[in-house]
Formats: structure tokens, C-alpha cells, sequence
């Protein structure tokens, strides 16, 4: 049986530091709260609020660290082997359910193109999961088109599922149950995913170069963002996430993550770990599992195949959601899939790290619902609060007057705030001096993205909450969420959409606010930056999603167009003209018929 | 099996079997279904002591 290399000491070294600083900060939140609160004596509130406090900013802490540890630049390069012929045998799949045939397919010539020009044999699987149709009838006729301009007979294939057992994850175990035996090494992507030939011919690579290798993750950038709320996203994806993930990739050792996609399996390795068994009950927690790449990462390592992530691979792209309600409708079925896991925590023979991971995709989840709870903890806290006793002593001739402890509660509010935007600042700091700065538009144009990203969490950090809190509820109350389509492209709403979207959460704040200015005054501007962008929130859902000026948020994809993402933006400007002049006249219209 | 009929230029119909060229090839490959929840009988005291203290549809 095969087993995972032991921990090297520095992989060690740094969970303890990280776990270290993370109970440090959330002590010393906890001491200063308790020091705050006790002044009127103890209460049931006060034990609870410290409770809570422990927990928020242990994992504000936790994040905090994790970008710290991937300041430092690395000093081992990372193995960048050559490909040695002949070239193990690869296929790129490409799941797709209900999706733009024409952006999908597009997406998959450029990338022929690009394996081609890197002259990195490959095989390409289209496994449709689509239900309708009539969108179905369309992918084959975009496919025929496809094979027609890359002369992909044989080489690029199709093929549709009737029957959609276990969604993403069923899709490409079928796959594989049926042709994983042609090939050695699978690139898996979504329909939005875009890679260079180059790079998929590094991670082949790297695959064969080191056969220990499970699976080999990139970290996508995000592209074609247009709207504020989707420029943002991909200026933090690509300022922000890489050094992120090198602290990530510093803590997991040969247990690492599993995105779903952008990445490169072992078919072997894959194949002898990862078919999931459905889970008894009903949904939400039952039935199939919705996260199923954290878990096919646990059973590759449980298995011993080393999990790796590799954030110094370029070349690796997909698309972001371009509004707050793409974004919350598939968070709604992140936080169902993270929850679900609370199932496997137990699970036989997983390494420690693994169920770790596990604890931090459900806590990424559930600390929306503590902060909302420590919010309502406190404005009861200080209703409960007994009337301040002036004269505790009999006789007593002067009174005596509560200490005044707004300095510790600035501090921990400082200090919490400084666990959000420090380690922002600190990455801008880091790359300034790597010398990439100019990718994201020189130092200045990067400092102002950078604030005003600052500045959009801050006003979106309540929304979100609202959502994860409401999605947390709506899993642990049994409604399951199910898995909607994504929805990509432009993501314009007017402000009534927002309105419609984003009522509750006003009504929500508005509740708040009155009830806190009637029984808790002194609170009203401690609760201030929660509350007005909660009453702003059908403006900022509607706002966010208009188009933004590319003066901010610029990424080096974009100043630098990479060569697939303009190869993908050429063939399906040409597709779309053709189709609207009547170009493709000639080749008819496409009857679907069963034979 | 699905086929496309499509009308070319020349306006006589050509009959596309998809099947034909675009599955992908056959080269069945066993996927053993993984273990990821021990029957009650066989778990470890504690795992069933901490399924005992937590909601059952949540462990």
C-alpha cells in the first residue's frame, strides 16, 4: 500500500507557527473583550461574547497568517522538468452542463491552437451533462464546427450524458470508468477554463517527472471580468491569491487542495481513489456529495498520492462571477457542499490535514453566523446590562464610577481590522518589490486598486454575511439548495433587481439600527459600518454589477493579453459574427434527429 | 445513436453520424467505490460517542 512521504520539519514548522499566531491573536482579542466587559460583573452575555470573539478572530488570524507565510518568496525553485518523449498520454476534459455551446467550444479551439503551438499532444473529452434539448442540439452542431476549423476528428470528442448521477463528479467518474484506461494523465476543467498549451505541457511535466504525483493544482487568474464586482474579484484573484496560496501551499505539505478544476490527475491514481459513494439520507446532507474536490483530494492523499499546489504556474485561467448574486447563488451551494462535509470528518484512514481542511471549508462557512451572532450578543449585552452602582458600599461618601474601557475596545477593533487589511497592504509592499507592479499598472494605479478593493469588502463584508449566515441556516434546517446553472457573461442588474435581491437585508438593517437606537444608543456607531451598507444594499448589488473603468484593477493578463485568452476572444467574435451575418448559411440548419 | 442531418451547400443532405467519431475511445478503467463512513458495528468507541452527542441527519 502505498503511503504519503513523512512531514519535512519545515512543513511542521510552519502549521505551529501558524496555528501559534492565530491562538495568540485570539487570546488577546478574548483578554481584551473580558477586560472590557467584566467591569459590571459577569453575565451569561459576557461569557458568550468572549466566546465568540475567540473564535472570529482566531480564524481572521488564521487568514492573516496564511498571507504572512506566503510573503517570503521561495527559495527552492520549483521543479520545472522537461518533457521527455514519448509524451505520456493526456486528455483534457471539459464537463459542461447547460452552458453558452458557443463560449464553451470557442474556449476549446483556442486551447487546440495553444496545444498545438506548444506541441503538446493531447486529446480533448467535451462531456455534456446538459439537460435540455434544444441546447443539446446546439452543442452538437457547435461541436461539428469545431472539429470542422481544428480538424479534431478523432482527436476531440463529444459525448452526452442522459442520465446525470453524481452531477460534476459522476460526470468525469464516468469518463473515466469507460476511457480512463486510453490515458495516463487527465487535465480537468470547467466550462470557463482556459489554459495555455505551454502550461499543460509543464504540468504533463512535472507529472512525469515525479510519479508520486496525484494531482497537480494551478491557481487560475480570473479573466474577461467587466463589472466593478467582477474587476475587483479578478484584480484580488491574481494581487492577492497567489501569495495566499504559496502560504497554503507551505502549510499543506503533500496534502494540498483540490479546486475542481485548472488542474492535472494521475487517471490511475484517480481512478483507484476517488469513485464517492452517495451518502444515506436526504439531501442537504445526504445524497451526493456537492464539494466533491476537497474529498477526492483527502482519498488521493489517503491513498498516498501527493496533492500539490503549484501558484507559480502561468497560464491557467477561468471566469468570475460579475455580480453579488452570481457570486451568493454559488456560494448557497459551497457552504451545502462544506457543511456536508461535517459528515466525513470521521472518515477511515484520512490524513489529519485533510480533515483540518475540512474543518476550515465548514468554519469559512459558519463564522458568517458567529459574527452575527456576536453582533446580536453584544446589542443584548448591553440592554441586559444591570444600571451602573455608584455607591457599592454602605455609607459610602464619594461614589465610585466604572472604568472607562473604550481604549480596549478601540484596540480590539483596530486590531481586528488590521487582520483584514495588513496583510493586504503587506502583499502590495511584496510586490512592489518583486518587481511585478507594472503587470498591475504601476505602483500607484495598484495602490488605488487595492484601497478601493479594501474599501468594496468593507461595504460588501455585510452583504455577504447576510447571505452565508442565511445559506448556513437554510443547510442546517434541511432545505437543500440543490445545483443551479451557473450563470456567466455580462451580469448587469438594475437597482430593481437589487431591490428584489437585496430587501430583506435592508429590512434586516433597518431593524437593527431602530432597535439599537431605541434600547442601546451609545452602539449606534459601533454598529455603523455593518448596518449602512446593509441599508445600502439594493443600491451596492446593483451598482457593483455595472461596468467599471479598466483604470483600476488591471492584471497582468490583461495589460499582457495571454495568448489563449486573445485566441478565445478572436474565434468566438468570428463564431458569433459569422452566425449573425448568415456566414454559416451554407452549411444549413441543423435538424436533430434520433437515428 | 444520435445523428445530425444537415442541409450543405449543394442542398442534398448529409447524414453525420456523431457517434461514429465523436465518443471518446472505449478503455474501461475499475473505480472501486470508496469507503467514506464506517458501519456503526465496526467505528471506533469514540466516533460513535461523538455521533451520539451531535444531531444524527448532521454526522
Amino acid at each position: 500500500m502505498r503511503r504519503l512521504p513523512p512531514l519535512d520539519s519545515r512543513t511542521v514548522f510552519y502549521r505551529i507557527a501558524t496555528l501559534a499566531f492565530a491562538a495568540f491573536a485570539a487570546t488577546t482579542a478574548t483578554v481584551l473583550m473580558v477586560d472590557a466587559t467584566i467591569q459590571d460583573g459577569v453575565d451569561v452575555w459576557d461569557v458568550l461574547r468572549a466566546f465568540l470573539i475567540l473564535i472570529t478572530t482566531a480564524w481572521l488570524a488564521w487568514g492573516a497568517a496564511q498571507a504572512c507565510l506566503g510573503l517570503a518568496a521561495r527559495k527552492r525553485p520549483v521543479p520545472s522538468p522537461d518533457l521527455q518523449l514519448p509524451a505520456p498520454s493526456t486528455v483534457v476534459l471539459v464537463p459542461i452542463c447547460n452552458e453558452d455551446p458557443v463560449s464553451t467550444f470557442a474556449r476549446i479551439a483556442a486551447m487546440d491552437r495553444s496545444l498545438h503551438a506548444a506541441n503538446m499532444p493531447a486529446d480533448i473529452a467535451i462531456l455534456s451533462d446538459t439537460r435540455d434539448p434544444a441546447n443539446a442540439a446546439i452543442e452538437e452542431q457547435v461541436y461539428l464546427r469545431l472539429i470542422r476549423e481544428t480538424n479534431g476528428r478523432g482527436r476531440i470528442f463529444y459525448r452526452r450524458r442522459t442520465d446525470n448521477r453524481g452531477r460534476k463528479a459522476g460526470n468525469i467518474e464516468d469518463f473515466i470508468r469507460k476511457s480512463g484506461g486510453a490515458y495516463e494523465l487527465a487535465v480537468i476543467l470547467d466550462a470557463d477554463s482556459l489554459m495555455e498549451g505551454e502550461t499543460i505541457r509543464r504540468m504533463v511535466a512535472r507529472m512525469q517527472a515525479d510519479t508520486d504525483i496525484g494531482l497537480l493544482q494551478t491557481l487560475p487568474k480570473i479573466v474577461n471580468g467587466n463589472s466593478f464586482f467582477g474587476r475587483a474579484m479578478q484584480f484580488a484573484a491574481s494581487f492577492h491569491s497567489p501569495i495566499f496560496s504559496r502560504g497554503l501551499a507551505r502549510m499543506q505539505g503533500a496534502t494540498g487542495p483540490f479546486w475542481g478544476h485548472n488542474a492535472i490527475i494521475r487517471v490511475k491514481a484517480f481512478a483507484e481513489s476517488c469513485c464517492l459513494p452517495e451518502l444515506a439520507g436526504p439531501p442537504p446532507f445526504g445524497g451526493h456529495i456537492l464539494s466533491h474536490d476537497y474529498v477526492e483530494a483527502a482519498l488521493l492523499a489517503r491513498n498516498g498520492w501527493k496533492v500539490l499546489v503549484d501558484e507559480t504556474i502561468e497560464g491557467s485561467y477561468e471566469e468570475g462571477p460579475e455580480n453579488i448574486l452570481s457570486y451568493a447563488r454559488r456560494d448557497r451551494r459551497w457552504c451545502q457542499g462544506n457543511l456536508q462535509h461535517s459528515r466525513l470528518l470521521l472518515a477511515p484512514g484520512l490524513a489529519p490535514w485533510s480533515r483540518f481542511v475540512f474543518v476550515q471549508g465548514i468554519f469559512a462557512y459558519i463564522v458568517s453566523l458567529i459574527w452575527a451572532c456576536f453582533l446580536v450578543a453584544s446589542v443584548l449585552a448591553t440592554i441586559m446590562a444591570p444600571l451602573p452602582d455608584y455607591f457599592p458600599e454602605p455609607y459610602q461618601l464619594f461614589p465610585v464610577f466604572p472604568d472607562d474601557r473604550t481604549k480596549e475596545i478601540t484596540a480590539l477593533f483596530i486590531g481586528i481590522v488590521g487582520l483584514l487589511i495588513v496583510p493586504k497592504f503587506l502583499i502590495l509592499s511584496a510586490v512592489v518589490r518583486s518587481g511585478k507592479i507594472a503587470g498591475f499598472g504601476g505602483t500607484l494605479r495598484a495602490g488605488l486598486s487595492v484601497a478601493t478593493e479594501i474599501l468594496l469588502s468593507s461595504f460588501l463584508a455585510p452583504l455577504m454575511l447576510m447571505y452565508q449566515s442565511r445559506a448556513v441556516l437554510q443547510v442546517l434546517s434541511g432545505k437543500d439548495g440543490g445545483w443551479p446553472a451557473n450563470q456567466r457573461g455580462e451580469g448587469k442588474l438594475t437597482l430593481w433587481q437589487g431591490v428584489g435581491a437585496g430587501m430583506w437585508i435592508t429590512g434586516s438593517g433597518a431593524i437593527a439600527l431602530t432597535t439599537v437606537y431605541y434600547v442601546a444608543p451609545d452602539l449606534i456607531l459601533w454598529l455603523m459600518p455593518v448596518c449602512v451598507p446593509m441599508l445600502l444594499a439594493p443600491f451596492l448589488i446593483a451598482i457593483t454589477s455595472r461596468p467599471l473603468t479598466h483604470f483600476l484593477f488591471v492584471t497582468p493578463s490583461e495589460s499582457t493579453s495571454a495568448p489563449v485568452v486573445a485566441a478565445y476572444h478572436d474565434i468566438h467574435n468570428r463564431w458569433q459574427d459569422e452566425d449573425a451575418h448568415g456566414a454559416a448559411a451554407g452549411e444549413g440548419k441543423a435538424n436533430h434527429a434520433p437515428a | 445513436m444520435t445523428t445530425l442531418i444537415r442541409n450543405n451547400p449543394s442542398h442534398s443532405v448529409d447524414i453525420v453520424d456523431m457517434d461514429v467519431f465523436a465518443a471518446p475511445p472505449v478503455a474501461p478503467l475499475d473505480m472501486p467505490q470508496q469507503v467514506l463512513e464506517t458501519p456503526r458495528a465496526e467505528r471506533p468507541f469514540m466516533t460513535n460517542l461523538i455521533r451520539l452527542l451531535v444531531p444524527r441527519q448532521w454526522a
